[in-house]
């Protein structure tokens, strides 16, 4: 079950956060678990396998261990030891295609199927053939004390992959009492979970469903696919109505694989179009697959925000036990829910009561736990719970057929021909009977489609053109311009979108129909966003012509390079560029930080870019706050860019600041400001008179014919008082008033000077 | 060494952000919309236009808030 981490929308669950990665190999992670346990423990493993090692570490021997299971002979081996209670145990997680279940889970199922729960986890454990994960802090695992153990809730089983694929799995369970004769025998046709994912997949291609770090979808995203009730609306052929839709469908979706976590941004993305080539056909098996291990939603729907958090096993984990037990029926018998509840009572007591709040925990929030009386009774709860798998979910995936017992009127449940297959009891459920025309193709452009006519297939081809709108006994789609665009994008041609139309429908085209998805298709081409497009730089627009002339001729290229501006070749693939052909003499990759590739001039004004190191970034950068000067008589042919207090007003007009542009100082040249920028970044006063001013004064300013004979006026004690500032190596302020002064005692030395 | 041998010096750009018009006059019509020029660094000829990094999604977005249906190239 850990195939689904973490909720998309719902409740995150509480268990500890795991060390592995969601996608991590399970023979890693088994290996891993293996190995943190003492050598000693280990060796027990490996002699209850009948496993000879020298291994000095406990690495090298729980290595072994789980080679042996790969080896041929090896997994033999450790199956024909393996009793009824282990292969049921085991094969709940091939049957759930989960990776690992809870600990409190597996107990909780397996419980539920009758089985020795202890001894079979505990045997497994000791031999080795399930790995315990638990939360670091506990340092080693007791096999026999696991279900005593503090941290049992916390603990995660996984086993090795080639251990679980059971076949139809031994259920010990006494057979629930079959029904008597049975009339309104009624089962859905299983569409409605692949309508509505194809729904959500439609609204994931449109746009990324975004996920804060809680892996809460974003609000305007939520409301996005919840748009029109498409996916919130209750299942019109369900008996027994389902909480929080939205919620289990995209769990749902995301265990068969139609949307895909992008590992960039943590959001939700569409599933390539393919996906329906591959899987569509087998999607309904699927679907019952990730249903029986689904995690990340369960029956009971979202808690209220002042519920305490769900505890003890989750409610999933029942899902496959209560239709192994349907699975023990005969193929036409059916049993009735009252009498499947009072197997599970028997077997599994309270199991109705999964993940509710305990006497214990009510007692610390200072509540008498007899005090719940105005909540369900215990039966009406155990009722309402197996309604919602057995009659909500399972029903809903055509699992499950109703009816009701003549006589009694109980509702009485029996697996469909699907679900006895995906249970690995029955063969394959004969294909459906379908016809070919179901479409009414309006010229709205609204499209109303007979379920009947529907398949998982046929499903995937429409999703990928036309939205789905409504949802219910009857289907709509809509053609829109943003439907047509995406159908270009998932690889389909305004052709074949009509084409696909015009062969299921009972009429033909309406020609404004024809005439809007070219249209459509047309538009499409008029812009395009390249996210990670290569552009080729040449020196000269010459070489660029030759060089695209050359490999257009080549025509390697599934996809057509563009000429852009003077000296660049547009490609929408790095790896279309010839690399033969070229010599790169310098590259950049935009979705690294930028060089620095720009250097100040002495005059604090004048920016030269490096070209080696520069990009088409800097370039628009500069050209935002600077301007460029002629080509004609740069140094070295690099090109160089002025601040002016013109173009700065420019950059200021367009909204750049000076903590941007200083920023952009730091990153681009490794300096602060430099001053003569900062000088014209100040804020400009007005030169009315009145406004504060800097002071200015002429100076009376004395040069000597060298330095050494101002040192000697500047020292001696005449003449030290009568000089001011000194400017340089023989020039020195006087003072207006000691001018005179200075002229009687320079005499004294036989110095004389002019003052024009 | 023949001409068909010589290879061409080039630099390369790569993972570039771009939007490119079949028209001059579509890009002069992005250019207008403020929204989507914040994200634009630069015009590269009349009918290519270098977008921020990273800035791709919104970009989209706002083409389609405008009405387009744009060919995303990922």
């Amino acid at each position: 079950m850990a195939s689904t981490p973490s909720p998309a929308t719902g409740t995150p669950p509480a268990r500890t956060v795991s060390p592995f990665a969601d996608d991590a190999d399970p023979r890693f992670v088994f290996r891993t678990l293996l190995g943190r346990q003492p050598l000693a423990t280990l060796r027990a493993m490996a002699q209850a396998r009948g496993h000879e090692s020298e291994a000095a570490r406990a690495a090298t021997l729980a290595n072994e261990l789980t080679d042996l299971l790969d080896d041929p002979l090896g997994l033999r081996e450790a199956r024909r030891s393996l009793s009824d209670a282990d292969r049921t145990a085991l094969g709940l997680f091939g049957l759930t295609e989960a990776r690992s279940w809870p600990l409190g889970g597996l107990r909780l199922a397996l419980a539920a199927l009758a089985v020795d729960v202890d001894a079979t986890l505990v045997g497994l454990v000791r031999r080795g053939l399930l790995a315990v994960e638990a939360p670091f802090e506990v340092e080693s695992i007791d096999p026999a004390t696991l279900a005593a153990s503090a941290a049992a809730g916390e603990m995660e089983v996984w086993a090795h992959p080639s251990l679980t694929q059971e076949g139809r799995l031994p259920v010990a369970a006494a057979t629930p009492e079959p029904t008597g004769p049975v009339s309104q025998a009624r089962e859905s046709d299983g569409l409605e979970p692949v309508l509505r994912l194809a729904a959500l997949w439609q609204r994931a291609g449109a746009g990324p469903l975004r996920r804060t770090q809680q892996g809460l979808l974003y609000k305007r995203d939520r409301e996005r696919i919840e748009e029109g009730g498409l996916l919130a609306a209750p299942v019109d052929d369900v008996l027994a109505e389902l909480p929080d839709l939205p919620t289990l469908w995209i769990g749902l979706a995301r265990r068969v694989g139609l949307l895909v976590v992008d590992r960039s941004d943590d959001s939700l993305r569409a599933a390539p179009a393919d996906f329906w080539t591959e899987n569509a056909v087998h999607l309904p098996q699927m679907l019952a697959s990730a249903w029986l291990g689904l995690r990340s939603w369960d029956e009971r729907g979202e808690p209220s925000p002042d519920a305490p958090p769900p505890t003890g096993p989750p409610l999933a984990c029942l899902r496959p036990a209560v239709l192994l037990r349907l699975a023990a029926l005969e193929p036409d018998a059916w049993t009735t829910l009252d009498a499947l509840a009072t197997e599970l009572d028997a077997d599994a007591p309270g199991w109705e009561r999964l993940g509710a709040e305990d006497d214990a925990t009510t007692a610390r929030r200072g509540k008498s736990p007899g005090k719940r009386g105005q909540g369900p009774t215990r039966e009406a709860q155990a009722a309402r719970l197996l309604e919602r798998i057995v009659l909500g979910g399972a029903y809903a995936l055509g699992l499950v057929r109703a009816g009701e017992e003549q006589g009694s009127r109980r509702r009485a449940v029996q697996l469909t021909p699907l679900g006895r297959y995906v249970l690995a009891v029955g063969p394959p459920p004969p294909p459906r009977a379908t016809f070919d025309q179901f479409l009414f193709v309006q010229p709205n452009l609204e499209v109303i489609a007979y379920r009947q006519g529907l398949t998982p297939p046929i499903i995937g081809r429409l999703s990928r053109f036309a939205w789905w709108s409504r949802i219910g006994a009857a289907v709509e789609l809509k053609l829109t311009q943003e439907s047509v665009a995406l159908g270009l994008e998932w690889g389909m041609t305004a052709a074949e979108m009509l084409d696909s139309l015009a062969k299921h429908s009972q009429r033909a085209l309406p020609g404004g129909v024809r005439d809007a998805v070219d249209r459509w298709a047309d538009r499409r081409e008029q812009v395009t966003l390249y996210g990670a497009a290569t552009l080729v730089e040449f020196n000269t627009r010459e070489e660029r012509d030759r060089a695209l002339e050359a490999w257009r001729a080549e025509g390697s290229s599934r996809r057509p390079f563009e000429a852009v501006a003077d000296r660049y070749i547009l490609a929408e693939d790095a790896q279309d560029v010839p690399t033969a052909r070229i010599s790169t003499t310098a590259a950049r990759d935009y979705r690294l930080p930028p060089d620095r590739c720009v250097a100040v001039e002495a005059d604090g004004v004048t920016l030269s870019l490096e070209t080696a190191r520069s990009d088409l970034l800097a370039e628009a950068e500069l050209a935002r706050f600077a301007d460029e000067e002629p080509a004609a008589g740069r140094p070295g042919g690099r090109r160089r860019f002025v601040v002016s207090a013109a173009s700065l007003d420019r950059a200021l007009d367009a909204g750049l600041t000076s903590a941007v542009l200083a920023e952009w100082f730091r990153r681009r040249t490794g300096q602060d400001l430099p001053p003569a920028v900062r000088l014209m970044l100040r804020p400009t006063t007005s030169l009315e008179p009145g406004t504060e001013t800097w002071p200015a004064r002429r100076l009376l300013v004395l040069s000597a014919p060298s330095a050494e004979m101002l040192d000697g006026v500047i020292q001696h004690p005449d003449t030290r008082g009568l000089l001011g500032e000194r400017l340089g190596p023989t020039s020195v302020v006087v003072p207006e008033a000691d001018l005179d002064a200075l002229r009687d005692q320079l005499r004294r030395f036989g110095i004389a000077f002019s003052l024009p | 060494m023949s001409r068909a041998n010589v290879r061409t010096p080039v630099k390369m750009h790569r993972n570039v952000t771009l939007i490119r018009t079949s028209e001059p006059m579509i890009a002069e019509e992005l250019l207008a919309r403020k929204a989507l020029a914040r994200l634009v660094l630069a015009r590269l000829s009349d009918t290519v236009l270098l977008v921020k990094p990273d800035e791709a999604d919104a970009a989209v977005e706002e083409l389609r808030k405008m009405g387009h249906t744009p060919r995303v190239a990922r």
